[in-house]
């Protein structure tokens, strides 16, 4: 059953898209930036086990991440580092892109994150 | 071109004593010569019927200096401002200044942790040579040398300051005022010693004008005297007037040029501070003791107007006196520890009584100070009048009647007062060269090399289509004020920037600067301790605020 | 081996006191560098360093020499009559000038990160002016700092060093001296300097607008005190918020992301801009200034050469060669697909723009210049690799608070490698020859 809850994308020094382009690769891209933080009593809401992922959907798209509990974490929402997979369920309204406050549906899932050439392939698509 | 002949022109060059005579000018290598070192290869213009004048010089201009990117900022919402201001881009001043005979500014308030932004901006303003007022009137780092009168140490680290930011002279403004803005208080005079420092604004003042005649400096200290255009002003000129003669001070100008400053003391905008049209006293003091001269600050009541400042009195009053509808809105910052800036817009009004002092104050001392060469022509622009409202100043100056006809719709309390009316002094078309050319060269150090068209001059020269000894300027302002407007050849360094309509902006100006020669032989201790300064309390280091250019921009006056 | 001062281009602080020990070759010492600086001093050996222009050829990126690379941006530049440039965020002024240039010469739109950032503010301020501070005014005068929408731990992490932690001349008592209220919905590493004065205000989501109406209401009026909570704050952290704003000489309010970005209102940077007004007015002392924090390191850059050269600080559309009027800027011009081609500089927007935007700029040739490879760069036509400015190669950049500093050179870039300015110059020249 997917829960309500909204989305803030926020830069995080540990969880750098830049810096992973930089010096790491495909891999560690998408372990550092394809995760989003969550509180742990949404962690139990969810019926999340730490293997499985979540799947964020709005109007403007959809996208699978990996979970982590963060108590500092306000309930209700999830905390995702800038990338290419926040990107996926951001949009513009009213002229402006939205990067916080984005409300989305949210259920556990055991489909895989998907890799960052997939993601490309997905934009450059016709 | 490498030589060029204007020929048969009637020369005006106050500074080498030439009032109407028909003669040739030789230019050759951007400057002028006597005679030529081949006879080939000679352009020529032919200046017969034309009147030849050295270009024109402001001494007192904003144009590139942070604040007027918040004016351009503030003004893309405003239709009126774009209409009328054309957006103030750079190279709209170039074209403009040019099109009205300039060839050099004085950009007049720079604060040096800004400098790079203002020598940034110099280095894109095409053709116009170009030099910078550093506003250190707050320098915190010289806190203790204002207190003690240090003017040897003071003196010391100006001059590595100007160095570094190849500033050209020394502005006083409104000393430490920016401390009363954080008690909120509007300060009333200026010999009351601050709260966060032990020391007076008027000791400022003094010290400035002492550093800056120790460092002989091209120009003299120029002042800003605080209060403008409050009754406040009127105080503050002279106990500040007063205290600079009390000094005793001779113009000790270091510069080697045969003709320099004579001056100690210069007055911005002096049309500014007797809002009550009384300009008597001024212009005795004036009169009185030529160690000080002014640039007069003329009003254009154009629609609309930038205003740049740092006079926290000005501002306050302005935005009192708006109602809600029709305040402009401000923006301002507190630069490091060097001062405030603030960037509005204004309305001049003609029904406006203050406004109307304002503008007969430029006159009034325009005409009434005995010698000229004590005065010089500015605008402030972009504050009170447009560049290209030059022209028509330039009639109100050499014609009753065209002054007569721009007053006539101006406040009625005014025009039964004011003793403008029946003054019927005129200035003649020589002496408005001196206004414009002459005296701020020689005012600003450079007699030599601008503002006149002797031997060894930047070739920088005005042609107008127009014999002056043939009309009489007062009875016919308008063919002055369109020939001005318009003026047929403007030539820098002995390249023709300007013919008829077509405008050359290809050419690059210099960034005239200078150091000063500061006597203290060991320099080491005093700029360790003020390095010290910006390492303790600065945001970045003293060296940080070194300008990176080329040494074929710069042109070092010493 | 010399140790040089040099100032370090990892955000928009521009920290001067940066020490490298470099033998012109590498960099092997760097002291006083936070993480985000150190990670831009290691760029210059980053692992996907771009190094080589590059074009697609069916399908895959290739290697080839600069005269190509620069013949397939001519075609692509011919073939398009609305491009778009977009960046210029981490190049120099005097790239950024070139920048305004070469859109000039193709009649293209020109924008830059600012004006998803910082520039939203200024845009505000155009109509309701505003109050700036400086870095060293704060550091020597401030009392109070309030970070809103700031995570200014992570996003610029020596700002607090400098502002809280250091001895003003009129601060010398320092940390202990000083106020600072964190106003964010999530509990970020920032609210780990707080101490017992400080005030760490949880405010609810999206309620920002709420706080501040209340603020504009109630702050430095005589005996205000409130009586309920608003936005998800107790009223007891209010009534300290409020005590805090009327009793501070000079305060500064550090707006972030968190507050330019909330739910799809207009008017929350007008009601903030406001609300330091009305502090200013009703206080009876000292003073509140605002200062906006952004990530690259020379967004303000670009706003101010914008403006001087065009009087405009954002969004140019050329049309003959010349400025004109426009409302767009480069989110409803990708949004409504009103573009041909892009010229992407030192940013990846196929990253950082929502999937709707980058699906749309990915449908047309991407011409990218940039140091490092990017989700951009993956999916660009043409590559043009560039040094790094400010370690190879120097240049005017302005820190967050609008105080211009001098970029040092300490490297050359990998050889053949230009500046941004240099590239767009070349584009430019190749341009001009017909």
């Amino acid at each position: 059953m997917p829960m309500k809850m909204i989305v803030n994308i926020v830069r995080m020094v540990d969880h750098d898209q830049a810096k992973e382009f930089a010096f790491g690769d495909e891999k560690s891209l998408k372990e550092n930036l394809g995760i989003g933080f969550i509180n742990p009593s949404d962690f139990e809401k969810l019926g999340l086990v730490k293997s499985l992922r979540i799947k964020l959907s709005n109007s403007f798209g959809d996208i699978i991440i990996e979970q982590e509990q963060d108590e500092n974490v306000p309930e209700g929402t999830v905390l995702m580092p800038v990338s290419i997979w926040s990107n996926q369920i951001t949009g513009v309204e009213k002229d402006e892109i939205q990067y916080k406050n984005i409300e989305v549906e949210v259920e556990a899932t055991r489909d895989p994150v998907p890799e960052y050439k997939d993601l490309i392939l997905k934009i450059k698509e016709k | 071109m490498e030589r060029l002949i204007i020929k048969n022109g009637l020369v005006f060059d106050p500074l080498n004593n030439i009032d109407g005579e028909v003669k040739d000018i030789l230019i050759e290598n951007s400057k002028i010569v006597d005679k030529f070192s081949k006879e080939k290869e000679i352009k020529e213009i032919n200046a017969n019927g034309k009147t030849v004048i050295p270009a024109a010089i402001d001494i007192h201009t904003h144009i590139a200096s942070q604040q007027v990117n918040w004016v351009r900022l503030l003004g893309t919402k405003n239709e009126l401002f774009k209409n009328v201001w054309n957006r103030l881009t750079l190279k709209n001043f170039a074209r403009n200044y040019i099109s009205n005979g300039y060839t050099f500014i004085l950009e007049a308030n720079v604060y040096p942790s800004l400098a790079n932004q203002t020598v940034f901006n110099f280095s894109l303003l095409p053709v116009l040579d170009k030099a910078m007022l550093l506003n250190v009137s707050n320098m915190w780092p010289l806190e203790i040398e204002f207190q003690r009168g240090k003017i040897e140490d003071m003196s010391v680290f100006l001059s590595d300051l100007l160095s570094i930011t190849k500033g050209f002279g020394l502005k006083v403004y409104n000393p430490f005022e920016s401390e009363s803005w954080n008690f909120q208080k509007l300060r009333k005079e200026v010999s009351g010693k601050g709260r966060l420092y032990n020391f007076s604004a008027l000791d400022v003042y003094e010290n400035l004008t002492r550093a800056n005649e120790h460092l002989g400096l091209p120009h003299s200290i120029h002042a800003h005297i605080e209060g403008y255009e409050d009754i406040k002003a009127k105080n503050n000129l002279f106990t500040i007037l007063n205290k600079v003669n009390s000094l005793d001070l001779q113009p000790n100008s270091k510069i080697n040029s045969e003709i320099k400053r004579t001056q100690i003391f210069h007055i911005a905008h002096a049309s500014a501070y007797n809002v009550d049209g009384n300009n008597s006293e001024l212009i005795n003091m004036v009169n009185s003791n030529e160690n000080i001269d002014l640039d007069l600050g003329f009003i254009g009541f154009d629609q609309i107007n930038p205003l740049i400042t740092s006079d926290r009195r000005l501002i306050d009053s302005l935005l009192k006196a708006n109602n809600s509808e029709a305040t402009h809105k401000l923006i301002r910052a507190a630069i490091e520890f060097e001062g405030d800036t603030f960037a509005t817009f204004r309305n001049f009004d003609k029904k406006n009584i203050a406004n109307c002092y304002l503008w007969a104050n430029a006159l009034d001392i325009a005409l009434n100070v005995k010698n000229i060469w004590q005065i010089q022509f500015s605008i402030n622009f972009p504050n009170y009048a447009n560049i290209t409202d030059v022209p028509e100043i330039a009639t109100w100056l050499m014609s009753k009647s065209a002054r007569d006809t721009f007053m006539k719709d101006m406040n009625s309390d005014f025009l039964k007062e004011n003793s403008l009316i029946n003054n019927d002094k005129i200035l003649t078309f020589n002496e408005f060269v001196i206004l414009t050319r002459a005296s701020p060269a020689k005012s600003l150090g450079l007699g030599s090399i601008k503002g006149n068209l002797g031997i060894g001059a930047d070739a920088d020269i005005n042609i107008i289509d127009l014999s002056i000894n043939d009309i009489d300027i007062s009875k016919n302002p308008n063919s002055i004020k369109t020939d001005l407007s318009n003026i047929e050849y403007v030539i820098k360094a002995g390249t023709i920037i300007k013919e008829q309509e077509k405008i050359d902006l290809s050419l690059q100006g210099k960034i005239f600067w200078s150091q000063g020669k500061p006597e203290k032989e060991d320099k080491s201790l005093i700029m360790k301790s003020k390095k010290e300064f910006y390492e303790k309390f600065g945001s970045i280091f003293y060296d940080s605020l070194k300008i990176s250019i080329e040494n074929e921009s710069l042109r070092e006056i010493k | 081996m010399a140790m040089e001062r040099i100032p370090c281009t990892g955000c928009s602080l521009l920290c001067d006191d940066v020490l490298i020990g470099t033998d012109g070759i590498f960099i092997d010492k760097i002291y006083g560098a936070c993480l985000k600086g150190k990670e831009r001093f290691n760029q210059p050996i980053a692992e996907n360093r771009l190094t080589s222009p590059m074009i697609r050829k069916n399908g895959k990126l290739e290697n080839v020499s600069w005269d190509v690379a620069l013949e397939k941006i001519k075609q692509i530049l011919a073939n398009s009559s609305r491009p778009l440039l977009y960046g210029f965020s981490t190049s120099s002024c005097e790239a950024q000038l070139k920048g305004i240039k070469l859109a000039k010469k193709i009649n293209g739109f020109i924008d830059s990160n600012s004006i998803i950032c910082q520039g939203k503010v200024l845009n505000v301020a155009k109509e309701i002016g505003m109050t700036l501070t400086t870095l060293a005014e704060v550091i020597n005068k401030t009392d109070l700092i309030i970070l809103w929408g700031s995570n200014a731990a992570a996003s610029i992490p020596r700002l607090l060093n400098k502002i809280l932690f250091s001895r003003g001349k009129f601060r010398m008592t320092g940390r202990e001296i000083k106020t600072i209220i964190i106003i964010d919905p999530v509990k970020t590493a920032s609210f780990g300097v707080m101490q017992l004065r400080d005030v760490a205000l949880h405010i609810e989501h999206g309620k920002d607008l709420e706080l501040i109406r209340v603020l504009k209401e109630e702050c430095c009026k005589k005996d205000s005190v409130l009586e309920k909570s608003v936005a998800g704050i107790d009223k007891e952290e209010l009534n300290r918020l409020l005590l805090n704003l009327v009793g501070a000489e000079n305060g500064v309010i550090f707006v972030g992301q968190g507050i330019l970005r909330t739910h799809s209102d207009d008017n929350i940077i007008k009601e903030l801009l406001e609300l330091v007004q009305l502090i200013n007015s009703r206080q009876e002392k000292g003073r509140m200034s605002l200062a906006l924090l952004g990530g690259h390191y020379n967004m303000i850059g670009f706003e101010q050469v914008a403006l001087s050269i065009t009087g405009k600080n954002h969004s140019l559309q050329f049309s003959d060669n010349n400025l004109i009027e426009t409302k767009d800027t480069i989110i409803n011009k990708i949004e409504k697909d009103d573009f041909d081609c892009s010229i992407i500089v030192g940013t990846d927007p196929i990253s950082h723009f929502p999937f709707s935007l980058s699906k749309n700029m990915a449908s047309k040739p991407i011409i990218c210049i940039d140091n490092r490879k990017s989700a951009t760069s993956d999916i660009a036509d043409v590559i043009l690799p560039s040094a790094i400015t400010g370690i190879e190669c120097e240049g005017l950049a302005y820190r967050f608070d609008h105080v211009p500093m001098q970029l040092k050179k300490v490297l050359d870039p990998p050889s053949g490698i230009p500046t941004d300015e240099e590239v767009l110059n070349q584009i430019i020249q190749k341009l001009d020859v017909s």
